[in-house]
């Protein structure tokens, strides 16, 4: 399936993939409307560092996903479409086991509404919010092994035109 | 093939539809004794505090049978399995004939045997029966008290309070949530309870009921006598395997199974709180009664049963829970039993919050957090994968610590963090 990859060697840490996820999740879906909302949308994707690297933290949507076992209202589930793994936000009573078992914690518990936000693969659009928004193309909407390859390319082209 | 599966919950569930995913043809029928849609009990405090509605409390939706084909029987109570003519007998005489059974009959409360707990008013807080049966006595009921300081008895509490119930919890051990977490949490809670109304008597238990046919008083071990009409009990869960006396299926503290959650009898599983696993932290065999678990085996199970080889990790004795507003996750080793152990602990009396994290040789072995929870499932993949931590010990109660901190041990480390998200994750990682 196509995940949120992330090249962390292009990473540089600017937040505008988090501003664009925030957006996406707003009620009005426009970056000045969204602060007024009463309820700031939670961001699914959190730049973290990662011993002074940034690190764009986000699900990596496993393939055998601890959280949809472990959701014991069954508001985490398996996407038969995409193979994504969703909250069903209607059904989530805020239990936190999803946060119990996500071992990127990458499920974020919002405690004021109660409900638990992930990365949704900004579901019912083409492509993920932050692919869009980040200005170095550190992230793509692709296969992991495409990705690897891809990356291993580049790398291998870097150090050949290195030894040059 | 015919698939029977007694247990309509959380491993029943799962089960059958890994069975349904594998084998597309079976015959899959599930029987339960309670008369109830495919619910999750875990909702039931959430509907008394009216956070959901009955309907809510569905765990599937209610046309989940017919979607996946299975045959449903509800109502009704398998009362012996006979493993030689390979079927199962229910209480009104039918025989239900199976090739791979799968056991998922979960657990029952413990009522103590104590004088008059046979009277009216006293409940269990396990199914919606009870839930059906409490909400009818609370219209009599002022106060209320709740035997058992664990997250099920807690929880029933907050119910209780939330229906403007007076309410009192009598435990025998020094401090609340001893089993699951340590005096230190226990005492959060305790506080968290008391400025919400509910009283707490600690270090004693309940020696009599008293009343006619209803409860009317409790009285207590230290002397103590205290009005109530309503008692529910929360004093944890004992598998329910009477139905397999004289099957000749193995049962020790649950229905032991091997790591494919297969019993001794080739034919038929276990899964969930009815069954008897290792404990990835401790090594040994335990029944971990929580949800997580019964889902995850639940699911292991009914792929085995579809021929689909799959092997079971282990459970891992873990909860989150959240009492007035205050949440709690906990996993493996809360109170270190020896000095073997290494304990690191943070309490910000500012924030309300507490971490503590236990150590062993240099692994993580337990967690507590209360009040902030991010992150908790970092701390149990590096339990789970028995990591070697030295590198992040310093880091350990960090507020933020989480996956960006273990990057580095999680790249050093690839055969132990061998799967596919694992390696996604690091693909342009350079150290
Ligand atoms: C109030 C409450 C809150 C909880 N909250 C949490 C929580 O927050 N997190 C967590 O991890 N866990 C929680 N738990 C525990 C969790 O609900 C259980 O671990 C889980 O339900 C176990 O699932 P199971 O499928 O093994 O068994 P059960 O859920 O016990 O289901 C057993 C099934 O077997 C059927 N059955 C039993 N005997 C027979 C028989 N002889 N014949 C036919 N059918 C039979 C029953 O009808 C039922 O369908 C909670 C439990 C309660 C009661
Ligand atoms: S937008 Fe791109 S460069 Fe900026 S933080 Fe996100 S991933 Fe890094």
């Amino acid at each position: 399936m196509r995940k949120i990859m992330v090249d962390l060697q292009l990473c540089m840490g600017c937040n505008s993939c988090e501003i664009a996820c925030a957006v996406q999740h707003s009620q009005s879906g426009d970056l000045f409307e969204a602060l007024k909302e009463p309820v700031l949308p939670g961001y699914r994707l959190r730049v973290r560092a990662s011993y002074g690297m940034p690190f764009p933290l986000r699900c990596e949507q496993c393939e055998d996903a601890p959280c949809i076992d472990a959701c014991k209202s069954g508001a985490m589930a398996r996407d038969p479409e995409t193979a994504s793994v969703q909250i069903d936000e209607d059904k989530c009573v805020g239990g936190w086991m999803c946060v119990m078992v996500c071992p990127f914690g990458a499920v974020f518990p919002d405690m004021e509404r109660g409900k638990a936000v992930k990365c949704d693969l900004c579901r019912g659009h083409e492509r993920p919010a932050c692919v869009d928004a980040c200005p170095t193309k550190a992230l793509s909407y692709v296969e992991p092994d495409e990705f690897a390859a891809r990356y291993m390319r580049a790398e291998a082209a870097k150090t050949s035109t290195e030894a040059e | 093939m015919r698939y029977l599966i007694i247990g309509n919950s959380a491993a029943g569930l799962n089960g059958a539809e890994a069975i349904r995913e594998l084998d597309t043809d079976g015959e899959v029928t599930i029987v339960s004794e309670e008369d109830y849609p495919p619910y999750s009990r875990c909702l039931i405090p959430y509907f008394m505090e009216g956070k959901v509605s009955e309907d809510d409390m569905l765990y599937r939706p209610s046309d989940y049978y017919q979607a996946h084909s299975f045959r449903i029987m509800l109502g009704r109570r398998v009362v012996k399995v006979d493993t030689s003519k390979m079927e199962a007998q229910l209480e009104d005489g039918e025989r239900l004939m199976y090739d791979r059974l799968l056991l998922a009959t979960g657990g029952s409360p413990k009522i103590p045997d104590t004088t008059g707990m046979d009277k009216e008013g006293v409940l269990g807080f396990r199914t919606t029966r009870d839930l059906h049966a409490i909400l009818r006595a609370l219209k009599d009921t002022r106060n209320a008290a709740v035997l058992g300081g664990g997250c099920i008895g807690l929880m029933a509490a907050c119910g209780l309070r939330a229906k403007g119930a007076e309410v009192l919890v009598v435990i025998r051990s020094p401090h609340l949530l001893s089993q699951v977490a340590d005096a230190e949490a226990g005492e959060m809670f305790r506080r968290r309870f008391e400025e919400n109304g509910v009283r707490v008597i600690s270090g004693a238990s309940v020696d009599e009921v008293r009343g006619d046919a209803r409860v009317a008083q409790i009285h207590l071990d230290n002397g103590e006598q205290l009005e109530c009409q309503l008692i529910v009990v929360g004093k944890g869960v004992a598998p329910n395997v009477t139905f397999l006396e004289g099957s000749g299926v193995a049962v020790n503290r649950g229905v032991v199974v091997d790591e494919n959650l297969q019993t001794n009898i080739p034919e038929i599983y276990a899964a969930g709180d009815v069954a008897e696993t290792t404990d990835v932290v401790t090594g040994e065999k335990a029944v971990n009664a929580i949800w997580p678990c019964a889902a995850e085996q639940g699911r292991i199970a009914g792929a085995n049963m579809a021929g689909q080889a799959r092997t079971y990790v282990g459970s891992m004795r873990m909860n989150s829970a959240e009492f007035f507003g205050l949440p709690l996750i906990s996993i493996g080793v809360t109170k270190p039993p020896s000095d073997e152990y290494q304990v690191l602990s943070r309490r910000q009396e500012t924030r309300n919050t507490y971490r503590k994290v236990v150590l062993k040789q240099n692994k993580i072995v337990g967690l507590v957090m209360v009040g902030e929870i991010e992150n908790a499932g970092v701390y149990r993949a590096l339990i789970q994968k028995k990591a070697d931590i030295s590198s992040v010990k310093d880091r350990l109660l960090d507020r933020n610590f989480g996956y960006p901190d273990i990057l580095p041990l999680v790249a050093g480390d690839r055969q132990r963090f061998s799967e596919p998200e694992w390696r996604h994750s690091l693909i342009s990682y350079r150290r």
